[in-house]
């Protein structure tokens, strides 16, 4: 029996895997994303990014100083500040330097800068740059309104550092690992977006390709060879694999990418792939895989067109739905125990358990339970799926009702 | 089967034959392939198979008839398994269905049952696999098959890009690719040309000779005339008659007798055997009750005219097909079942 069932199985996976569609998601929209990512953080490190500023101080004395905190720092050292006379306090003036190129941006310290806090900043784009000068420039007349008040200028320093704020994330082993708000926030979002579309694509796949199997009638040979089980088990199996597959080729491409890519991507720095959340990763994705394939297999059996399982998408795609949405809420107050129940909950449960483990790391059997719960749903979800499966496949004409379907359930 | 392939099959099944134990054990002369009693299928409140009685011997070409919506699919299904009968039992070469048995059936659906996007070698492979077939030898049966029926470049082909007939010869070859015991061919032989028509009609005898079983269900009934051994009309879920050919024909024939004659044939209208009479001057058709003796009424038209010619008609399949179904349209019901 298992050897019919892994015939069914290779032949999905050699079927799906030699479409034009797998070798585009798999490889050439990765490739597409490094160089849409690459691209930016090369041109940003040919420096193509200067900003010749005009700066109109109208104290008179903080220029000086701006020039030195704003070559000090690495965030706004693409800015090249040039003084300017007063004549630019004309709107004509400083508009139409910026027009014309002669410079990037305009930056105009009021004389009562001291009391009002006030500066205004006019530029052609308002890149990250301009909310840095923003802070260069706090810095700056927050020393002079200290050394005003009389404070020697050699405390100032010390007295107005910044504090930093470390964070650890406690495992459930008790050991403490360094963690960056972005670093949760976005390796959650990335995982959570990954497993939505993988999830959902692939519970299309196994709905398109059964409703093939129905309007070629090749599911009549199949089922003169092999149950409807064994047959919605290979078919399963196949599709999934062809899942991992794919997922194993990211990740290739993923490290390859973090180990290679310029040290300014930002956005790949903070993304936190190490090997327990990926495999946590792995295992959940196949869980909700699983859990959905099967209902999209049922659905399928029961249409006669693609056309006509369209329709049907919308209700299949809400639990995945609701997922995404609640686990935004997880991700933002990880501790509440309504998180905790629904990452309990068949459907969401994949997605927000998930997301629970890479933002809060909960205890080992809340994670065992939710893997337990998980299998469940799968066995129960091919149980229903296999007897709808076996009477819609061979079903032509009119849609089955819902209540009809149920009917199925009970009488075979 | 071993079924000494020398001797023509007809006098095989008829007479003495080795044949595997089994036979010896259940103690009957005719072995049944496919048994199957008092099997009843519902769908949706709709009888689609009404206690259906059925013994398919081995070794012979069977022919299952009957009109559209009669209930041959389903049977044809419950047979293979692909639905079980709400009531009764199907028996498949003395034993009840399973995995094992499955192996020893081929089975060629009415509508093409092919992946359209599949390469055919690929198809014929991924079909050889599901039944067992060893890698190397099925590649060796899949080149052979293909040479026979002339398919041989297509084979890197898409089933989607050959004709109709030629997606019609590669479902054969999934079918009996396993060389199984038991062939069912709904309508083998839609969209092939005459030559292909023969080839077929060739192998499926020629399966017959080594002792398989074929079960051919078709709405064609000179291929049944031709191919068949036996046969079994069903009608609206019931059985309406089943048996040798020879036996069906004789049952319902004899009652048309067509005489040619010189004189008066008034004696005729006043027989106590005669139903009706088509009198054409010198050639009559005459229509008898069942219980007429064709030999009386020959004796008494002798005495009254000269008879040139007096022949017992015997009826063709379709004829009694239409004579017993005829004018019984079958009821409206789901698709499924056509």
């Amino acid at each position: 029996m298992i050897q019919r069932i892994l015939q069914v199985v290779w032949r999905e996976y050699r079927v799906q895997t030699r479409t034009k569609g797998f070798v585009i998601g798999t490889i050439v929209a990765p490739l597409f994303l490094v160089v849409v990512m690459f691209l930016p953080a090369l041109l940003i490190e040919k420096g193509a990014n200067e900003t010749r500023c005009a700066v109109l101080d109208e104290t008179g004395v903080l220029f000086d100083d701006l020039v030195e905190a704003t070559a000090g720092s690495e965030r706004t050292s693409s800015f090249t500040l040039v003084a300017v006379d007063s004549e630019f306090a004309d709107e004509e003036r400083f508009m139409g330097a910026i027009r014309a190129g002669e410079y990037d941006a305009f930056l105009r310290i009021p004389a009562d800068i001291f009391e009002s806090s006030g500066a205004t900043y006019y530029a052609r784009g308002m890149g990250v740059s301009a909310e840095r000068i923003d802070n260069v420039l706090t810095s700056v007349v927050t020393q002079h309104r200290l050394t005003g008040a009389g404070l020697d200028p050699a405390r100032i320093g010390p007295l107005t550092r910044w504090v930093s704020v470390e964070r650890f994330q406690v495992s459930e082993k008790g050991e403490a690992e360094k963690k960056s708000w972005d670093a949760v926030f976005i390796t959650a979002f990335v995982f959570i977006m990954m497993l939505y579309i993988t999830i959902l694509s692939y519970g299309g796949t196994i709905m398109t390709s059964t409703i093939e199997e129905k309007g070629s009638r090749v599911v009549e040979v199949l089922l003169a060879k092999l149950k409807p089980f064994d047959l919605l088990t290979g078919k399963l199996v196949g599709t999934g694999l062809v899942g991992f597959t794919q997922y194993l080729v990211w990740v290739a491409v993923g490290i390859a990418v973090v180990k290679i890519g310029p040290s300014r991507m930002e956005f790949m720095q903070n993304v936190d792939i190490s090997g327990t959340v990926f495999a946590w990763f792995l295992l959940f994705f196949l869980l909700g895989y699983f859990s959905m394939a099967s209902i999209y297999a049922a659905v399928g059996s029961t249409c006669n067109s693609p056309q006509e399982a369209q329709q049907l998408q919308f209700p299949l795609i809400m639990p995945m739905l609701a997922a995404l949405m609640l686990s935004y809420l997880i991700i933002f107050h990880p501790t509440q125990p309504w998180g905790v129940a629904l990452s309990f909950v068949p459907f969401l449960s994949p997605v927000l358990m998930f997301v629970r483990i890479v933002v809060q790391t909960p205890p080992l059997w809340q994670i065992l339970l939710a893997v337990a719960i998980n299998l469940l749903t799968i066995w129960g979800g091919m149980w229903l799926a296999s007897r709808i499966y076996r009477v819609g496949i061979l079903m032509y004409g009119k849609r089955p009702s819902f209540r009809e379907t149920l009917r199925w359930v009970r009488a075979s | 089967m071993q079924a000494p392939g020398a001797l023509g099959r007809r006098a095989v099944s008829g007479t003495l034959r080795w044949r595997a134990p089994r036979e010896a054990a259940n103690g009957s002369h005719m072995a049944a392939a496919i048994e199957i009693e008092g099997a009843s299928k519902r769908f949706n409140g709709f009888l689609a198979v009404d206690s259906l009685d059925l013994a398919i011997p081995e070794g012979e070409v069977y022919g299952l008839l009957g009109p559209n919506g009669a209930g041959k699919t389903t049977t044809i299904r419950m047979i293979l398994g692909i639905i079980l009968p709400d009531a009764g039992r199907v028996r498949i070469l003395g034993q009840p269905y399973d995995a094992e048995v499955r192996k020893r059936i081929g089975y060629l659906p009415e509508e093409r049952g092919l992946y359209p996007k599949m390469k055919l070698g690929d198809q014929l492979d991924f079909i050889g696999g599901l039944d067992f077939i060893p890698r190397a030898e099925r590649r060796r049966r899949i080149d052979e098959w293909c040479e026979r029926f002339d398919l041989t470049s297509w084979k890197n082909h898409k089933v989607e890009e050959l004709s109709r007939g030629m997606q019609q010869k590669v479902q054969f070859i999934a079918t009996v690719l396993h060389d199984p015991e038991v062939l069912m061919l709904d309508e083998p032989f839609t969209g092939l040309d005459p030559v292909n028509t023969k080839l077929l009609k060739d192998i499926m005898l020629d399966f017959a000779k080594r002792g398989k079983t074929v079960i051919l269900s078709t709405h064609r009934m000179e291929q049944v005339e031709m191919l068949c051994d036996r046969i079994c009309l069903i009608n609206k879920g019931r059985k309406v008659v089943d048996g040798a050919l020879a036996e069906v024909k004789a049952q319902h024939g004899g009652r048309t007798v067509q005489v040619e004659y010189d004189g008066s044939v008034a004696v005729l209208e006043g027989h106590a055997g005669v139903e009706r009479v088509d009198n054409y001057g010198k050639y009559a058709e005459v229509h008898l009750r069942e219980e007429a003796d064709t030999q009386a009424l020959l004796a008494s038209l002798v005495r009254e005219v000269k008879v040139r010619r007096f022949e017992v008609m015997t009826p063709s399949i379709n004829d009694i097909f239409i004579q017993l179904v005829g004018g019984d349209a079958p009821p409206p019901e789901p698709e499924e079942l056509a």
